[in-house]
Protein backbone atom coordinates (compact mmCIF):
# COMPACT_ATOMS: atom_id res chain seq x y z
CA UNK A 1 0.00 0.00 0.00
CA UNK A 2 2.38 2.17 0.85
CA UNK A 3 4.60 1.92 -2.46
CA UNK A 4 1.78 2.24 -4.77
CA UNK A 5 1.23 5.91 -2.21
CA UNK A 6 4.80 6.56 -3.21
CA UNK A 7 4.09 5.35 -7.17
CA UNK A 8 1.36 7.79 -7.17
CA UNK A 9 3.10 10.64 -5.83
CA UNK A 10 5.72 10.59 -8.33
CA UNK A 11 3.35 10.36 -11.10
CA UNK A 12 1.59 13.40 -9.25
CA UNK A 13 4.81 15.18 -9.03
CA UNK A 14 5.76 14.31 -12.63
CA UNK A 15 2.24 15.75 -13.48
CA UNK A 16 3.01 18.73 -11.62
CA UNK A 17 5.87 19.69 -14.20
CA UNK A 18 9.06 18.51 -11.48
CA UNK A 19 11.96 17.53 -13.14
CA UNK A 20 11.78 14.09 -13.45
CA UNK A 21 15.20 12.97 -12.02
CA UNK A 22 14.98 15.18 -8.32
CA UNK A 23 10.85 13.82 -8.36
CA UNK A 24 12.51 10.73 -8.06
CA UNK A 25 14.84 11.26 -5.53
CA UNK A 26 12.69 13.96 -3.28
CA UNK A 27 10.51 11.11 -2.12
CA UNK A 28 13.33 8.34 -0.91
CA UNK A 29 14.89 11.32 0.78
CA UNK A 30 11.72 12.18 2.49
CA UNK A 31 11.08 8.76 2.87
CA UNK A 32 14.26 8.19 4.80
CA UNK A 33 13.72 11.80 6.61
CA UNK A 34 10.84 10.67 8.40
CA UNK A 35 11.46 7.22 9.23
CA UNK A 36 14.96 7.08 10.11
CA UNK A 37 15.34 3.44 8.69
CA UNK A 38 18.79 4.20 7.29
CA UNK A 39 21.05 6.98 7.67
CA UNK A 40 20.48 9.97 5.26
CA UNK A 41 23.75 10.02 3.79
CA UNK A 42 22.88 6.51 1.60
CA UNK A 43 21.01 8.76 -0.34
CA UNK A 44 23.59 10.39 -2.36
CA UNK A 45 25.85 7.16 -1.97
CA UNK A 46 23.23 5.32 -3.94
CA UNK A 47 23.33 8.07 -6.59
CA UNK A 48 27.14 8.01 -6.99
CA UNK A 49 27.13 4.06 -7.36
CA UNK A 50 24.02 4.13 -9.83
CA UNK A 51 26.83 6.68 -11.77
CA UNK A 52 29.75 4.33 -10.79
CA UNK A 53 29.55 2.25 -14.03
CA UNK A 54 31.47 2.04 -17.03
CA UNK A 55 29.12 0.69 -19.88
CA UNK A 56 27.45 4.15 -18.55
CA UNK A 57 30.31 5.71 -20.51
CA UNK A 58 28.82 4.89 -24.20
CA UNK A 59 25.47 7.24 -23.49
CA UNK A 60 27.58 10.53 -23.66
CA UNK A 61 29.86 8.93 -26.70
CA UNK A 62 27.11 8.15 -29.12
CA UNK A 63 24.99 11.65 -28.10
CA UNK A 64 28.36 13.49 -29.03
CA UNK A 65 28.58 11.40 -32.24
CA UNK A 66 24.92 12.20 -33.52
CA UNK A 67 25.67 15.58 -32.39
CA UNK A 68 29.12 15.58 -34.56
CA UNK A 69 26.95 13.77 -37.44
CA UNK A 70 23.92 16.64 -37.23
CA UNK A 71 25.91 19.42 -37.78
CA UNK A 72 28.54 18.06 -40.15
CA UNK A 73 26.00 18.16 -42.61
CA UNK A 74 24.54 14.64 -42.73
CA UNK A 75 21.01 15.07 -42.11
CA UNK A 76 20.85 17.13 -45.52
CA UNK A 77 22.25 14.16 -47.27
CA UNK A 78 20.02 11.61 -45.84
CA UNK A 79 17.14 13.67 -46.81
CA UNK A 80 18.45 13.70 -50.40
CA UNK A 81 18.60 9.83 -50.20
CA UNK A 82 15.40 9.24 -48.89
CA UNK A 83 13.75 11.68 -50.92
CA UNK A 84 15.12 9.56 -54.05
CA UNK A 85 13.99 6.19 -52.11
CA UNK A 86 10.80 6.62 -50.44
CA UNK A 87 9.65 10.46 -52.07
CA UNK A 88 7.42 8.69 -54.94
CA UNK A 89 5.26 6.95 -52.90
CA UNK A 90 2.00 8.97 -51.70
CA UNK A 91 2.49 11.24 -49.15
CA UNK A 92 6.01 11.24 -50.20
CA UNK A 93 7.24 13.57 -47.44
CA UNK A 94 5.82 11.56 -44.49
CA UNK A 95 7.87 8.05 -45.96
CA UNK A 96 11.07 10.29 -45.91
CA UNK A 97 10.22 11.32 -42.22
CA UNK A 98 10.25 7.39 -41.38
CA UNK A 99 13.33 6.44 -44.11
CA UNK A 100 15.24 9.62 -42.53
CA UNK A 101 14.51 8.80 -38.58
CA UNK A 102 15.85 4.74 -39.45
CA UNK A 103 18.84 6.22 -41.26
CA UNK A 104 19.16 9.03 -38.01
CA UNK A 105 18.67 6.45 -35.64
CA UNK A 106 21.62 4.89 -37.32
CA UNK A 107 23.49 7.33 -36.17
CA UNK A 108 21.99 9.22 -33.31
CA UNK A 109 20.15 6.21 -30.95
CA UNK A 110 17.73 8.86 -29.30
CA UNK A 111 14.30 9.10 -29.61
CA UNK A 112 14.01 12.71 -28.50
CA UNK A 113 17.16 14.14 -30.73
CA UNK A 114 15.49 12.46 -33.30
CA UNK A 115 12.60 14.11 -32.82
CA UNK A 116 13.86 17.43 -32.60
CA UNK A 117 16.60 17.16 -35.51
CA UNK A 118 14.79 15.49 -38.01
CA UNK A 119 10.87 17.48 -36.75
CA UNK A 120 12.91 20.83 -37.33
CA UNK A 121 13.54 19.77 -40.84
CA UNK A 122 10.38 18.25 -42.04
CA UNK A 123 7.41 19.58 -39.89
CA UNK A 124 7.55 23.14 -41.74
CA UNK A 125 8.30 21.25 -44.94
CA UNK A 126 5.00 18.47 -44.11
CA UNK A 127 3.02 21.41 -43.70
CA UNK A 128 4.01 23.68 -46.66
CA UNK A 129 2.87 20.82 -48.81
CA UNK A 130 -0.39 20.90 -47.62
CA UNK A 131 0.25 18.07 -44.98
CA UNK A 132 -2.03 18.34 -41.40
CA UNK A 133 0.11 19.85 -38.80
CA UNK A 134 -1.31 17.21 -36.75
CA UNK A 135 -0.50 14.42 -39.22
CA UNK A 136 3.03 15.81 -39.45
CA UNK A 137 3.69 15.83 -36.21
CA UNK A 138 2.45 12.66 -35.32
CA UNK A 139 4.74 11.20 -38.35
CA UNK A 140 7.89 12.77 -36.79
CA UNK A 141 7.08 11.75 -33.21
CA UNK A 142 6.52 7.87 -33.56
CA UNK A 143 9.07 7.55 -36.00
CA UNK A 144 11.63 9.03 -33.94
CA UNK A 145 11.37 5.70 -31.16
CA UNK A 146 13.01 3.29 -34.02
CA UNK A 147 15.85 5.49 -33.00
CA UNK A 148 15.50 3.65 -29.58
CA UNK A 149 14.85 0.26 -30.99
CA UNK A 150 17.59 0.27 -34.12
CA UNK A 151 21.18 0.19 -32.98
CA UNK A 152 23.47 2.25 -31.64
CA UNK A 153 20.06 2.16 -29.41
CA UNK A 154 20.57 4.53 -25.87
CA UNK A 155 17.52 2.99 -24.60
CA UNK A 156 19.23 -1.20 -25.23
CA UNK A 157 22.47 -0.07 -23.79
CA UNK A 158 21.35 1.32 -20.60
CA UNK A 159 19.31 -1.59 -20.19
CA UNK A 160 21.78 -3.88 -20.94
CA UNK A 161 23.99 -2.08 -18.08
CA UNK A 162 20.94 -2.14 -15.61
CA UNK A 163 20.53 -6.09 -16.36
CA UNK A 164 23.94 -7.25 -16.97
CA UNK A 165 22.94 -8.66 -20.69
CA UNK A 166 25.75 -8.09 -24.31
CA UNK A 167 25.03 -4.59 -25.71
CA UNK A 168 25.80 -6.38 -28.52
CA UNK A 169 23.12 -8.88 -28.61
CA UNK A 170 20.66 -6.94 -27.84
CA UNK A 171 21.78 -4.48 -30.42
CA UNK A 172 21.28 -7.22 -32.59
CA UNK A 173 17.83 -8.22 -31.02
CA UNK A 174 16.69 -4.66 -32.52
CA UNK A 175 17.98 -4.49 -36.30
CA UNK A 176 14.85 -6.54 -37.50
CA UNK A 177 11.97 -4.95 -34.99
CA UNK A 178 13.42 -1.60 -36.09
CA UNK A 179 12.58 -2.41 -39.96
CA UNK A 180 9.54 -3.87 -39.48
CA UNK A 181 8.09 -0.88 -37.52
CA UNK A 182 9.38 1.68 -39.95
CA UNK A 183 7.61 0.01 -43.15
CA UNK A 184 4.89 -0.91 -40.88
CA UNK A 185 4.47 3.30 -40.12
CA UNK A 186 5.10 3.74 -43.73
CA UNK A 187 2.19 1.37 -44.76
CA UNK A 188 0.10 3.67 -42.35
CA UNK A 189 1.08 6.46 -43.57
CA UNK A 190 0.85 5.57 -46.93
CA UNK A 191 -2.44 4.47 -46.35
CA UNK A 192 -4.01 7.88 -44.47
CA UNK A 193 -1.81 9.51 -47.34
CA UNK A 194 -4.07 7.90 -49.98
CA UNK A 195 -7.23 9.08 -47.70
CA UNK A 196 -6.69 12.49 -47.26
CA UNK A 197 -4.79 12.64 -51.15
CA UNK A 198 -1.77 14.04 -49.61
CA UNK A 199 1.78 14.85 -52.08
CA UNK A 200 4.04 12.75 -53.80
CA UNK A 201 7.58 13.89 -55.32
CA UNK A 202 6.24 14.08 -58.89
CA UNK A 203 9.98 14.00 -60.81
CA UNK A 204 10.45 10.78 -62.01
CA UNK A 205 12.73 8.32 -60.75
CA UNK A 206 16.14 7.48 -62.01
CA UNK A 207 18.59 4.46 -60.51
CA UNK A 208 21.51 7.51 -61.45
CA UNK A 209 19.95 10.25 -59.00
CA UNK A 210 19.52 7.45 -56.59
CA UNK A 211 22.37 5.77 -56.53
CA UNK A 212 24.29 9.59 -56.30
CA UNK A 213 22.30 10.48 -53.31
CA UNK A 214 23.48 6.83 -51.93
CA UNK A 215 27.13 7.70 -52.76
CA UNK A 216 26.89 11.27 -51.40
CA UNK A 217 25.69 9.12 -47.86
CA UNK A 218 27.70 6.35 -48.01
CA UNK A 219 31.18 7.29 -45.48
CA UNK A 220 28.02 8.81 -42.90
CA UNK A 221 25.82 5.47 -43.06
CA UNK A 222 29.18 3.17 -43.10
CA UNK A 223 29.59 4.96 -39.47
CA UNK A 224 26.76 2.97 -37.74
CA UNK A 225 28.48 -0.37 -39.33
CA UNK A 226 31.55 0.25 -37.99
CA UNK A 227 29.95 0.29 -34.77
CA UNK A 228 27.24 -2.62 -34.98
CA UNK A 229 30.27 -4.96 -36.33
CA UNK A 230 32.76 -3.75 -33.99
CA UNK A 231 30.70 -4.16 -30.35
CA UNK A 232 29.24 -7.42 -32.52
CA UNK A 233 32.25 -8.99 -33.27
CA UNK A 234 34.27 -8.25 -30.23
CA UNK A 235 36.64 -5.64 -31.64
CA UNK A 236 35.10 -2.92 -29.47
CA UNK A 237 32.71 -2.80 -26.10
CA UNK A 238 30.14 -0.28 -26.95
CA UNK A 239 31.69 3.00 -24.99
CA UNK A 240 34.94 2.13 -27.25
CA UNK A 241 32.85 2.12 -30.48
CA UNK A 242 31.16 5.22 -29.63
CA UNK A 243 34.74 7.08 -29.18
CA UNK A 244 35.49 5.70 -32.46
CA UNK A 245 32.64 6.40 -34.48
CA UNK A 246 32.84 10.11 -32.19
CA UNK A 247 35.82 10.51 -33.94
CA UNK A 248 35.09 9.08 -37.33
CA UNK A 249 31.99 11.59 -37.12
CA UNK A 250 34.37 14.40 -36.33
CA UNK A 251 37.13 13.65 -39.24
CA UNK A 252 34.02 13.29 -41.41
CA UNK A 253 32.15 16.51 -40.70
CA UNK A 254 35.60 18.41 -40.27
CA UNK A 255 37.71 17.24 -43.20
CA UNK A 256 35.16 15.50 -45.51
CA UNK A 257 32.09 16.98 -45.74
CA UNK A 258 34.13 20.05 -44.90
CA UNK A 259 30.89 21.82 -42.75
CA UNK A 260 32.06 21.57 -38.97
CA UNK A 261 33.87 24.36 -37.48
CA UNK A 262 35.39 24.05 -34.32
CA UNK A 263 32.59 26.56 -33.04
CA UNK A 264 30.23 23.55 -33.71
CA UNK A 265 32.24 21.10 -32.21
CA UNK A 266 32.42 23.43 -28.93
CA UNK A 267 28.92 23.60 -29.55
CA UNK A 268 28.60 20.25 -30.04
CA UNK A 269 30.06 19.43 -26.40
CA UNK A 270 28.19 21.96 -24.87
CA UNK A 271 24.91 20.72 -25.71
CA UNK A 272 26.41 17.07 -25.04
CA UNK A 273 27.19 17.83 -21.69
CA UNK A 274 23.32 19.19 -21.07
CA UNK A 275 21.46 16.20 -22.50
CA UNK A 276 23.62 13.50 -20.99
CA UNK A 277 23.66 15.63 -17.22
CA UNK A 278 19.49 15.56 -18.17
CA UNK A 279 19.17 11.91 -18.76
CA UNK A 280 21.79 10.84 -15.70
CA UNK A 281 20.10 12.64 -12.98
CA UNK A 282 17.41 10.28 -13.63
CA UNK A 283 20.02 7.04 -13.98
CA UNK A 284 21.39 8.77 -10.54
CA UNK A 285 17.79 9.11 -9.10
CA UNK A 286 17.17 5.64 -9.87
CA UNK A 287 19.45 4.38 -7.27
CA UNK A 288 17.51 5.71 -4.03
CA UNK A 289 14.16 5.04 -5.79
CA UNK A 290 14.89 1.71 -6.76
CA UNK A 291 16.14 1.15 -3.38
CA UNK A 292 12.99 2.75 -1.57
CA UNK A 293 10.11 0.49 -3.92
CA UNK A 294 12.57 -2.34 -2.91
CA UNK A 295 12.79 -1.67 0.84
CA UNK A 296 8.55 -1.18 0.62
CA UNK A 297 8.30 -4.96 -1.16
CA UNK A 298 7.08 -2.94 -4.50
CA UNK A 299 9.37 -4.55 -7.26
CA UNK A 300 9.48 -8.48 -5.53
CA UNK A 301 5.39 -8.31 -5.44
CA UNK A 302 5.55 -6.86 -8.92
CA UNK A 303 7.54 -10.02 -10.10
CA UNK A 304 5.43 -12.26 -7.99
CA UNK A 305 2.01 -10.92 -9.27
CA UNK A 306 3.60 -11.86 -12.89
CA UNK A 307 5.32 -14.88 -12.69
CA UNK A 308 1.62 -16.02 -11.03
CA UNK A 309 -0.04 -16.38 -14.67
CA UNK A 310 3.03 -18.23 -15.87
CA UNK A 311 0.82 -21.12 -16.36
CA UNK A 312 -1.07 -19.24 -18.48
CA UNK A 313 0.83 -17.90 -21.48
CA UNK A 314 -1.67 -15.71 -22.63
CA UNK A 315 -2.48 -13.91 -19.48
CA UNK A 316 0.79 -14.00 -18.56
CA UNK A 317 1.29 -12.05 -21.44
CA UNK A 318 -1.49 -9.47 -21.62
CA UNK A 319 -0.38 -8.90 -17.55
CA UNK A 320 3.42 -8.10 -18.84
CA UNK A 321 2.46 -5.63 -21.78
CA UNK A 322 -0.45 -4.18 -19.75
CA UNK A 323 2.63 -3.17 -17.24
CA UNK A 324 4.95 -2.15 -19.36
CA UNK A 325 2.21 -0.10 -21.50
CA UNK A 326 0.86 1.67 -17.98
CA UNK A 327 4.63 2.06 -16.92
CA UNK A 328 5.46 3.70 -20.26
CA UNK A 329 2.85 6.14 -20.12
CA UNK A 330 3.05 7.31 -16.82
CA UNK A 331 7.00 7.80 -16.34
CA UNK A 332 10.02 8.62 -18.39
CA UNK A 333 12.08 5.84 -20.42
CA UNK A 334 15.22 6.00 -18.63
CA UNK A 335 13.96 5.55 -14.89
CA UNK A 336 11.30 2.62 -16.26
CA UNK A 337 14.51 0.59 -17.67
CA UNK A 338 16.59 1.36 -15.11
CA UNK A 339 13.77 1.03 -12.24
CA UNK A 340 11.00 -1.49 -14.06
CA UNK A 341 13.18 -2.91 -16.01
CA UNK A 342 15.43 -6.15 -14.07
CA UNK A 343 11.61 -6.91 -12.37
CA UNK A 344 10.28 -7.40 -15.77
CA UNK A 345 12.95 -9.25 -17.22
CA UNK A 346 13.30 -11.81 -14.53
CA UNK A 347 9.41 -12.62 -14.28
CA UNK A 348 10.11 -12.56 -18.29
CA UNK A 349 12.78 -15.32 -17.95
CA UNK A 350 10.74 -17.37 -15.27
CA UNK A 351 7.82 -17.43 -17.86
CA UNK A 352 10.04 -18.85 -19.95
CA UNK A 353 10.64 -16.26 -22.63
CA UNK A 354 13.64 -15.77 -24.41
CA UNK A 355 15.95 -12.60 -23.07
CA UNK A 356 16.11 -11.01 -26.20
CA UNK A 357 12.29 -11.08 -27.36
CA UNK A 358 11.50 -9.72 -23.30
CA UNK A 359 14.19 -7.41 -23.76
CA UNK A 360 12.55 -5.79 -26.98
CA UNK A 361 9.35 -6.18 -25.61
CA UNK A 362 10.27 -3.91 -22.61
CA UNK A 363 12.33 -1.54 -24.73
CA UNK A 364 10.00 -0.97 -27.21
CA UNK A 365 7.13 -0.85 -24.61
CA UNK A 366 8.59 2.17 -22.47
CA UNK A 367 9.48 4.00 -26.24
CA UNK A 368 5.99 3.76 -27.13
CA UNK A 369 5.52 5.67 -23.74
CA UNK A 370 7.69 8.80 -25.50
CA UNK A 371 4.79 9.43 -27.62
CA UNK A 372 2.16 8.57 -25.44
CA UNK A 373 -0.05 11.51 -23.29
CA UNK A 374 0.63 12.32 -20.66
CA UNK A 375 4.67 12.06 -20.19
CA UNK A 376 5.39 11.37 -23.64
CA UNK A 377 8.05 13.96 -24.39
CA UNK A 378 8.50 13.23 -27.77
CA UNK A 379 4.55 14.05 -28.53
CA UNK A 380 4.78 17.47 -26.78
CA UNK A 381 8.23 17.68 -29.19
CA UNK A 382 6.53 17.45 -32.21
CA UNK A 383 3.26 19.32 -31.14
CA UNK A 384 5.40 21.97 -30.35
CA UNK A 385 7.58 22.23 -33.63
CA UNK A 386 4.44 22.09 -35.33
CA UNK A 387 2.25 24.58 -33.60
CA UNK A 388 -0.71 22.21 -33.09
CA UNK A 389 -3.35 21.48 -30.27
CA UNK A 390 -1.78 18.21 -28.72
CA UNK A 391 -5.19 16.51 -28.39
CA UNK A 392 -5.24 17.02 -32.66
CA UNK A 393 -2.29 15.05 -32.38
CA UNK A 394 -3.44 12.53 -30.41
CA UNK A 395 -5.75 11.29 -32.43
CA UNK A 396 -3.44 11.08 -35.51
CA UNK A 397 -0.88 9.25 -33.65
CA UNK A 398 -3.73 6.32 -32.85
CA UNK A 399 -3.17 4.45 -36.22
CA UNK A 400 1.11 4.67 -35.51
CA UNK A 401 0.67 3.70 -31.55
CA UNK A 402 -1.76 0.52 -33.13
CA UNK A 403 0.58 -0.51 -35.53
CA UNK A 404 3.41 -0.39 -32.56
CA UNK A 405 1.26 -2.45 -30.45
CA UNK A 406 1.31 -4.94 -32.65
CA UNK A 407 4.76 -5.14 -32.63
CA UNK A 408 5.27 -5.88 -29.18
CA UNK A 409 2.49 -8.80 -30.05
CA UNK A 410 4.94 -10.17 -32.76
CA UNK A 411 8.04 -9.73 -31.11
CA UNK A 412 5.88 -11.88 -28.18
CA UNK A 413 4.25 -14.50 -30.98
CA UNK A 414 7.51 -15.10 -33.22
CA UNK A 415 10.51 -15.54 -31.54
CA UNK A 416 12.93 -15.31 -35.03
CA UNK A 417 12.22 -11.88 -34.95
CA UNK A 418 14.69 -10.84 -31.95
CA UNK A 419 16.51 -14.37 -32.13
CA UNK A 420 17.97 -14.98 -35.52
CA UNK A 421 20.37 -11.80 -35.70
CA UNK A 422 21.81 -12.61 -32.10
CA UNK A 423 22.12 -15.94 -33.04
CA UNK A 424 23.33 -15.11 -36.87
CA UNK A 425 26.11 -13.16 -35.10
CA UNK A 426 27.26 -16.03 -33.10
CA UNK A 427 25.36 -15.26 -29.39
CA UNK B 1 27.61 43.81 -3.78
CA UNK B 2 24.89 42.56 -6.31
CA UNK B 3 27.67 43.33 -9.55
CA UNK B 4 30.17 41.13 -7.79
CA UNK B 5 27.98 38.43 -7.02
CA UNK B 6 26.81 38.56 -10.92
CA UNK B 7 30.44 38.73 -12.08
CA UNK B 8 31.27 35.44 -9.69
CA UNK B 9 27.96 33.64 -10.87
CA UNK B 10 28.93 34.46 -14.64
CA UNK B 11 32.62 33.16 -14.03
CA UNK B 12 31.27 29.81 -11.72
CA UNK B 13 29.22 28.95 -14.95
CA UNK B 14 31.90 29.30 -17.51
CA UNK B 15 34.27 27.52 -15.71
CA UNK B 16 31.50 24.69 -15.46
CA UNK B 17 30.93 24.98 -18.77
CA UNK B 18 34.61 24.42 -20.09
CA UNK B 19 35.51 21.87 -17.52
CA UNK B 20 32.02 19.42 -18.07
CA UNK B 21 33.30 19.95 -21.87
CA UNK B 22 37.23 19.03 -21.41
CA UNK B 23 36.26 16.06 -19.20
CA UNK B 24 33.90 14.88 -22.01
CA UNK B 25 36.77 15.15 -24.56
CA UNK B 26 39.04 13.09 -21.88
CA UNK B 27 36.79 11.02 -21.98
CA UNK B 28 36.74 10.55 -25.72
CA UNK B 29 40.11 10.48 -25.83
CA UNK B 30 41.03 8.29 -23.52
CA UNK B 31 38.81 5.95 -24.36
CA UNK B 32 40.21 6.17 -28.24
CA UNK B 33 43.94 5.82 -26.49
CA UNK B 34 43.25 2.69 -25.42
CA UNK B 35 41.70 0.83 -28.55
CA UNK B 36 44.77 2.46 -30.18
CA UNK B 37 47.11 1.06 -27.68
CA UNK B 38 45.40 -2.33 -27.22
CA UNK B 39 45.37 -2.91 -31.58
CA UNK B 40 48.41 -0.50 -32.65
CA UNK B 41 50.90 -1.17 -29.64
CA UNK B 42 49.37 -4.52 -28.17
CA UNK B 43 49.89 -2.86 -25.26
CA UNK B 44 46.39 -2.33 -23.23
CA UNK B 45 46.04 0.34 -20.79
CA UNK B 46 44.38 -0.86 -17.19
CA UNK B 47 43.74 2.59 -16.30
CA UNK B 48 41.41 4.07 -18.87
CA UNK B 49 38.36 3.13 -17.56
CA UNK B 50 38.36 4.07 -14.36
CA UNK B 51 39.71 7.28 -15.98
CA UNK B 52 36.75 7.63 -18.30
CA UNK B 53 33.71 6.59 -15.54
CA UNK B 54 35.37 9.19 -13.47
CA UNK B 55 35.20 11.61 -16.12
CA UNK B 56 32.04 10.43 -16.91
CA UNK B 57 30.85 10.56 -13.23
CA UNK B 58 32.47 14.13 -12.99
CA UNK B 59 31.02 15.56 -15.88
CA UNK B 60 27.18 14.72 -15.50
CA UNK B 61 27.61 15.73 -12.03
CA UNK B 62 28.93 19.28 -12.81
CA UNK B 63 26.84 19.17 -15.56
CA UNK B 64 23.45 19.21 -13.79
CA UNK B 65 24.19 22.65 -12.24
CA UNK B 66 24.67 23.78 -15.86
CA UNK B 67 21.43 21.88 -16.57
CA UNK B 68 19.31 22.97 -13.76
CA UNK B 69 20.68 26.99 -14.41
CA UNK B 70 19.93 26.94 -18.29
CA UNK B 71 16.40 25.06 -16.83
CA UNK B 72 16.66 22.31 -19.56
CA UNK B 73 16.23 19.41 -16.84
CA UNK B 74 13.72 16.72 -18.15
CA UNK B 75 10.13 17.37 -16.82
CA UNK B 76 6.41 17.49 -18.92
CA UNK B 77 5.44 20.82 -19.54
CA UNK B 78 1.76 20.17 -20.51
CA UNK B 79 0.03 21.50 -17.45
CA UNK B 80 2.40 24.59 -17.38
CA UNK B 81 0.37 25.64 -21.29
CA UNK B 82 -3.04 24.85 -19.65
CA UNK B 83 -2.46 27.27 -16.35
CA UNK B 84 -1.95 30.98 -16.06
CA UNK B 85 1.55 32.41 -16.33
CA UNK B 86 1.71 33.29 -12.85
CA UNK B 87 0.50 30.19 -11.48
CA UNK B 88 3.17 28.27 -14.23
CA UNK B 89 5.63 31.01 -12.33
CA UNK B 90 4.64 29.89 -8.46
CA UNK B 91 5.14 26.25 -9.64
CA UNK B 92 8.33 26.69 -11.51
CA UNK B 93 10.01 28.68 -8.75
CA UNK B 94 8.64 25.88 -6.34
CA UNK B 95 10.09 23.38 -7.96
CA UNK B 96 13.40 25.28 -7.75
CA UNK B 97 13.14 25.87 -4.05
CA UNK B 98 12.88 22.06 -3.69
CA UNK B 99 16.11 21.30 -5.77
CA UNK B 100 17.60 23.81 -3.67
CA UNK B 101 16.54 22.35 0.02
CA UNK B 102 17.64 18.85 -1.72
CA UNK B 103 20.98 20.34 -2.79
CA UNK B 104 21.54 21.75 0.43
CA UNK B 105 20.64 17.89 1.79
CA UNK B 106 22.78 16.44 -0.53
CA UNK B 107 25.80 18.57 -0.21
CA UNK B 108 25.75 18.03 3.30
CA UNK B 109 25.38 14.19 3.42
CA UNK B 110 27.31 14.06 0.18
CA UNK B 111 30.26 14.89 2.11
CA UNK B 112 29.75 12.44 5.15
CA UNK B 113 29.06 9.78 2.42
CA UNK B 114 32.37 10.63 0.86
CA UNK B 115 34.04 10.30 3.56
CA UNK B 116 33.10 7.07 4.85
CA UNK B 117 33.81 5.53 1.63
CA UNK B 118 36.32 2.88 2.00
CA UNK B 119 38.60 1.49 -0.24
CA UNK B 120 41.34 2.26 -3.03
CA UNK B 121 41.41 2.12 -6.55
CA UNK B 122 44.85 -0.68 -7.38
CA UNK B 123 44.47 1.30 -11.14
CA UNK B 124 45.01 4.79 -10.11
CA UNK B 125 48.01 3.92 -7.93
CA UNK B 126 46.42 3.23 -4.44
CA UNK B 127 44.50 6.33 -5.02
CA UNK B 128 41.40 5.88 -1.91
CA UNK B 129 38.04 5.67 -2.83
CA UNK B 130 36.60 8.78 -0.93
CA UNK B 131 38.90 11.36 -3.16
CA UNK B 132 36.91 10.83 -6.19
CA UNK B 133 33.58 10.59 -4.25
CA UNK B 134 34.43 14.39 -3.38
CA UNK B 135 32.47 15.34 -6.47
CA UNK B 136 29.78 14.28 -4.74
CA UNK B 137 29.32 17.92 -2.23
CA UNK B 138 30.93 19.68 -4.81
CA UNK B 139 28.33 19.41 -7.25
CA UNK B 140 25.93 19.71 -4.56
CA UNK B 141 27.48 23.19 -3.90
CA UNK B 142 27.71 24.10 -7.21
CA UNK B 143 23.99 22.92 -7.47
CA UNK B 144 23.01 25.35 -4.45
CA UNK B 145 24.40 28.25 -6.18
CA UNK B 146 22.68 27.32 -9.64
CA UNK B 147 19.54 26.45 -7.82
CA UNK B 148 19.84 29.84 -5.52
CA UNK B 149 20.37 31.73 -8.59
CA UNK B 150 17.27 30.45 -11.10
CA UNK B 151 15.43 31.15 -7.82
CA UNK B 152 16.22 34.80 -8.17
CA UNK B 153 15.33 34.68 -11.49
CA UNK B 154 11.94 33.03 -11.29
CA UNK B 155 11.21 36.12 -8.25
CA UNK B 156 12.42 38.97 -10.60
CA UNK B 157 10.13 37.36 -13.22
CA UNK B 158 7.21 37.31 -11.04
CA UNK B 159 8.01 40.71 -9.98
CA UNK B 160 8.03 41.96 -13.75
CA UNK B 161 4.76 39.94 -14.20
CA UNK B 162 3.42 41.97 -11.36
CA UNK B 163 4.46 45.15 -11.86
CA UNK B 164 3.10 44.85 -16.17
CA UNK B 165 -0.23 43.27 -14.65
CA UNK B 166 -0.38 46.30 -12.70
CA UNK B 167 0.27 48.58 -15.57
CA UNK B 168 -1.64 47.56 -17.75
CA UNK B 169 -5.15 48.59 -18.72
Amino acid sequence: MTAFAFLAALIVLILLGMPTGFAMVVLPTGYIAFTDVIPLNAVPYQMYKALEKFPLVAVPMFLLAGELMNMGAVTDRLLELSREAVGRLRGGLSHITIMMSILFASLNGSAVASTATIGGVMIPAMKKAGYSPSFSAATTAVSSTIGGIIPPSIAIVLFASVTNKSVGKLFSAGILPGILVGLMFMAVAYVISRRRNYERYEEPFTFGALLRAGGRSILALSLPLILYFGIVGGVFTATEAGAVVCFLAFVLGKFVYKALSWRDCREALRRTVKLTAAIFIIIAAAGPFSWLLTRLGALQGLENWLVGFKDHQGLFLLAFLGVILIAGMLADIVANLIILGPTLLAAADKAGIADTQAAMVICVGFLLGTVTPPVGICYFAAARIAEERLERVAVDLLPFIGAEVLLLVLILMVEPLTGFIPRLAGF
Amino acid sequence: MKTILHTLDRGLERASDHVTSLLLLTIAVVVLYSVVMRYVFLEPPFWTDVISMFANMGMILIGLSITVRSRELIAMQALYESISPRLALVLDAFWNLVILVFSVIYSWFGLEAALNIPGFYWELGGLEQKYPAMIMPLSGVLLIIASTGVLVQDLKRFRTLETGESDGP
